[in-house]
């Protein structure tokens, strides 16, 4: 595999992100939803720490929006997952599932 | 909406480019935070995230920022935050008090050097000088006549220019009728050559405009332009009415135009008069002198000297004065004052030394608990240069965070009180310099770096075998010296906060004063006569004229519905008036009091009555009535021991004992009023109240039935229909009087006792390094002895009695400095006498948390094996 390959918690972001879609996707909804779906506690740091190396990586780009009063007039900076992006969460997931095939039928004696 | 404060770090420490949403969602998050847990919680939670967010990307930043600044590796600068990091308490007590020590050292030089030894923005700062003139015989401020000033324009060669420039206030009239308060200044149009400014529109003033009979100008600044002209750029031509009179616009000044004063707009005084105001009374007009080129202040003083002498020589009529000539930025300071200054810096810089020498200390003991792990890299190959660097490193940090939290603290107080003195002449801009800044934090970090060097060699000198097996333990100690800088440390702590505890003492007395007043229903302001040239040069104000205004101002006033009392006072409420002596008919004891002088409305503003007797009617204030005087309670019981004083007599006692016709009348008590006036005595002393005198300025107490201060506008609208030259400034609520010294003080009040406890840390953390590092270097010892089946008691008193007796000589000295220092009556408001307990009750505070930070080190000692120790030290 290249050097490429997404670490967990990256996968998450992504996975995130792509749910929430361009408009609804920044650094505090991608919190709260792999909190939702995951159930763990995700750190805002390590968020941001992931968002900026999955934009270093050409996965994602960012921009800002426009100032809101709710958050003391700064503004938001949104998520949109590009092509390469999605193609590396396609290649992590055939990766998962590859590994998983060659383990016996019930996974979840494992 | 998250702290300020926080957002503020945040902004500094972030990346740029990142600001905006880590600071968004941090506000965010404390939004949802607030509506679900409550304010409280949500406070909580936000600041530790952000403090968090904070450390994580700062140290960061700081460790590539310090790499490059200061040559050393990336890995040894993280290693040293990071083992900064795992000590928080010790590393934040270092820093902080170093922090602290720093702050002062470079505020207070601050201050000092441009509060004495500023220099004018100026080319050719040094030929700007100030003249003054004293009555030869008494030694008084007197005026230069006209005749002197003629003499002087016309032959003192020594002088290029002489000019006269004096700050003034004045009401100017908006279009829409609004009436605005605006400093500014009247000064000789001549002056404008010698300043460097450039008008950003139109011209500067020029010598015709001070030319008698021409036509009335003004030059504003860039800020007033902005704010109430529209920043328009063709503002040259229009009119504003200033103190009554329409003054054509005939230029704009930049911001940065500071001279004389920083007020927002310039007039121009008459060229060949000065106005005449300089000629009159003690106005505050100066005279403003330009040295010819190659003159010095004292050539042209025996010049001016010269010309004056001859115009009062025996004959002549005219009084002797006596010249002064000096640079105008070197304010008048006198030896003693000098000296004064010198041992106040000389102890701030033992302060800072102190605090330093021990954070060396702590510095040392903490290298000599790392013996082994600095043998273990040795053994690994590290150089020594290499080991030393990084303790050079892990100081360096932390000396430089120190510098940055000292520099960061100094430059905000500084900005604040820049910000709250008004007073400051225009060149005193408090800042701390760039240079000071540099020198004091190199200074600092030098020093932190230099104490970690020493015991750094030491360490890596053993041999890394007998390190590791412990004979190389302690090699480090805490000498004479070091334990001498400890005691000092627990002195001045003591004294710190045991003087801050009785000022914040006297402090709270202060603002919560023993008496109700419906701060909230009455409005106060400055009121007074402010000479101008529209009435100059025959502008004698009688100075009787403002009785006459007050009288008309609280019958126009009085016409209102709404207002209740008028009153005039020479000092409100919620100040505090100057105490002069008093004699009280029949007792020869001479006792301070404080004399407020008013007029009959005022009490009844305060909505307060006499107890017995009567108030002061209209008749009292008439030069012919008869002198009398009311007194407050307290005052009554102190000093004639009953409140049946109605009848009785008293008076000011004279200044000096001068001739008998200058003694102040005996006043005759016409009434017993409540105690309602500040006093800064003892608080059970009370004062007296007199009929207002004639004088050029009073305070004014509006009771009012609407919101006090949406009648300000009536207020400012009735006093300019009297008289547009009238002065009506700080109008306020009762309950706001004097509110900027409260905050002034109540932060020089909190900044004491902050320092106080900053210090205290710093020497426990003192005393438990010298109490830690004398048991890892007694192990063995200890070991034998309890093997030898000495008492515990013994063993752990011999540990101990060297910080004790550290602790106690420390805790006495501090004791006997805070008695001394909180006897210094500095303060508008008396500072308590010290409770018997506290001092002591310091020392035993001091005492018991000295022997907490001694109990942790000294329990080890005891629970030392005899067989682990002889083990290990074999």
């Amino acid at each position: 595999m290249g050097k490429d390959t997404l670490g967990e918690f990256e996968l998450l972001v992504l996975l995130a992100a792509m749910r929430l879609g361009e408009e609804d996707a920044h650094a505090l909804a991608i919190v709260d939803d792999i909190e939702a779906r995951t159930g763990r506690a995700a750190r805002r740091s390590a968020v941001y720490v992931t968002l900026r190396r999955l934009e270093e990586k050409g996965h994602i780009t960012t921009w800002l929006g426009d100032p809101r009063p709710e958050r003391g007039g700064k503004a938001r900076r949104h998520v949109r997952v590009e092509p390469q992006g999605v193609a590396a969460v396609h290649e992590s997931r055939s990766a998962l599932e590859n590994m998983w095939q060659d383990l016996a039928t019930d996974p979840g004696t494992v | 909406m998250a702290p300020r404060w926080l957002t503020a770090l945040l902004e500094r420490v972030l990346d740029p480019d990142r600001v905006d949403d880590v600071v968004g969602d941090l506000q965010e998050l404390h939004q949802r935070r607030r509506a679900r847990r409550g304010a409280a919680l949500a406070l909580l939670w936000t600041t530790l995230e952000g403090m968090g967010l904070a450390v994580v990307h700062g140290t960061g930043r700081l460790a590539r920022g310090l790499a490059q600044a200061g040559g050393l590796s990336r890995v040894e600068l993280r290693l040293a935050l990071r083992l900064l990091a795992k000590q928080p308490v010790m590393t934040l007590t270092s820093v902080v008090a170093l922090g602290v020590g720093i702050g002062l050292v470079a505020g207070g030089y601050s201050v000092f050097r441009q509060g004495l030894y500023g220099e004018l923005p100026f080319p050719d700062p040094e030929r700007w000088v100030n003249i003054e003139s004293y009555a030869a015989e008494s030694g008084r401020r007197a005026a230069t006549d006209l005749e002197r000033l003629q003499a002087f324009r016309a032959s003192a060669s020594a002088l290029a220019y002489l000019g006269a420039a004096r700050t003034v206030e004045v009401n100017v009239v908006h279009p829409g009728g609004e009436i605005e308060r605006v400093a500014g200044a009247r000064v000789t149009p001549g002056t404008f050559r010698w300043l460097p400014y450039r008008p950003v529109v139109g011209r500067l003033l020029v010598a015709d405009d001070g030319r008698p009979g021409a036509a009335p100008v003004v030059v504003v600044r860039e800020s007033l332009w902005n704010r109430r002209l529209g920043g328009d750029p063709d503002v040259v031509g229009r009119i504003l009415d200033v103190a009554g009179t329409d003054h054509e616009i005939v230029g704009v000044l930049p911001d940065a135009a500071g001279y004389p004063a920083e007020g927002e707009l310039w007039l121009p005084l008459n060229e060949a008069t000065h106005g005449a105001v300089s000629l009159r009374d003690g106005t505050d007009s100066r005279f403003v002198g330009i040295l010819a080129e190659g003159a010095d202040p004292e050539a042209a003083r025996t010049q001016l000297q010269q010309l004056s002498d001859q115009i009062s020589a025996p004959g002549r009529g005219a009084e002797p004065l006596r010249y002064q000539v000096r640079a105008l930025a070197r304010l008048m300071v006198s030896p003693q004052i000098h000296v004064g200054i010198v041992a106040f810096m000389s102890v701030l810089v033992a302060v800072l030394v102190v605090i330093a020498a021990n954070v060396g200390n702590l510095v040392m003991a903490r290298t000599s608990r790392r013996g082994a792990e600095l043998a273990v890299r040795t053994a690994l190959g590290a150089s020594r240069g290499r080991i030393v660097g990084q303790l050079f490193a892990e100081s360096a940090v932390m000396g430089a965070l120190a510098a940055g939290v000292g520099l960061a603290g100094a430059g905000a107080i500084l900005a604040l009180y820049d910000r709250m003195l008004d007073e400051l002449p225009f060149w005193v801009d408090l800042h701390v310099a760039p240079d000071t800044a540099l020198a004091v934090a190199a200074v600092a970090i030098l020093a932190t770096a230099v104490t970690s060097v020493v015991p750094a060699l030491r360490a890596t000198r053993t041999d890394p075998g007998d390190a590791l097996r412990g004979a190389g333990r302690g090699s480090a100690r805490i000498g004479r010296l070091g334990g001498l800088m400890i005691a000092a440390e627990v002195a001045l702590s003591v004294a710190l906060l045991g003087g801050a505890t009785l000022f914040a003492e006297g402090f709270r007395r202060y603002v919560d004063p023993a008496f109700e007043l419906p701060d909230d229903q009455v409005l106060t302001a400055r009121f007074g006569l402010d000479p101008s040239p529209t009435t100059l040069p025959s502008d004698a104000i009688p100075p009787d004229s403002l009785a006459g205004l007050m009288t008309a101002l609280a019958r126009t006033l009085g016409e209102h519905p709404e207002v209740r009392a008028v009153g005039f006072a020479s000092d409100l409420p919620r100040t505090t008036p100057w105490a002069d002596p008093i004699e009280v008919e029949g007792d020869p004891t001479r006792a301070a009091a404080p004399v407020v002088g008013i007029t009959p409305g005022l009490l009844l503003a305060l909505e307060q009555a006499p107890v017995t007797g009567r108030d002061f009617e209209a008749t009292d204030l008439g030069a012919d009535a008869l002198p009398v005087a009311l007194v407050t309670e307290a005052f009554a019981r102190s000093r004639f021991g009953t409140s049946e004083v109605v009848g009785r007599r008293l008076r000011r006692i004279p200044e000096s004992d001068g001739p008998g016709d200058d003694a102040p009348p005996w006043r005759t008590i016409v009434g017993v009023v409540p105690d309602v006036m500040e006093v800064a005595g003892p608080a059970e002393a009370g004062g007296v109240y007199v009929p207002l005198a004639a004088r050029r300025t009073a305070a004014l107490a509006l009771r009012v039935d609407a919101d006090p201060l949406a009648f300000a506008g009536v207020l400012r609208r009735a006093v300019y229909d009297l008289d547009p030259d009238l002065r009506l400034s700080d109008v306020v609520r009762l309950g706001d009087v004097g509110a900027e010294n409260r905050a002034a003080l109540a932060t020089l009040s909190s900044g004491l006792t902050g320092i106080g406890v900053v210090t205290l840390l710093l020497s426990l953390a003192g005393v438990y390094s010298i109490v830690s590092l004398s048991v890892t270097r007694r192990t063995r010892e200890i070991g034998i002895r309890v093997a030898l089946g000495e008492a515990r008691g013994t063993v752990l008193s011999s540990i101990l009695r060297r910080s004790g007796f550290l602790l106690a000589v420390g805790a006495a000295v501090g004791a006997a400095g805070g008695l001394a220092l909180a006897r210094v009556r500095l303060f508008v408001f008396a500072v308590p006498e010290a409770p018997w307990w506290l001092f002591p009750g310091l020392v035993a505070a001091t005492a018991a948390a000295g022997l907490l930070a001694c109990w942790v080190p000294a329990r080890r000692a005891l629970a030392i094996q005899p067989v682990e120790a002889l083990r290990h030290d074999g």
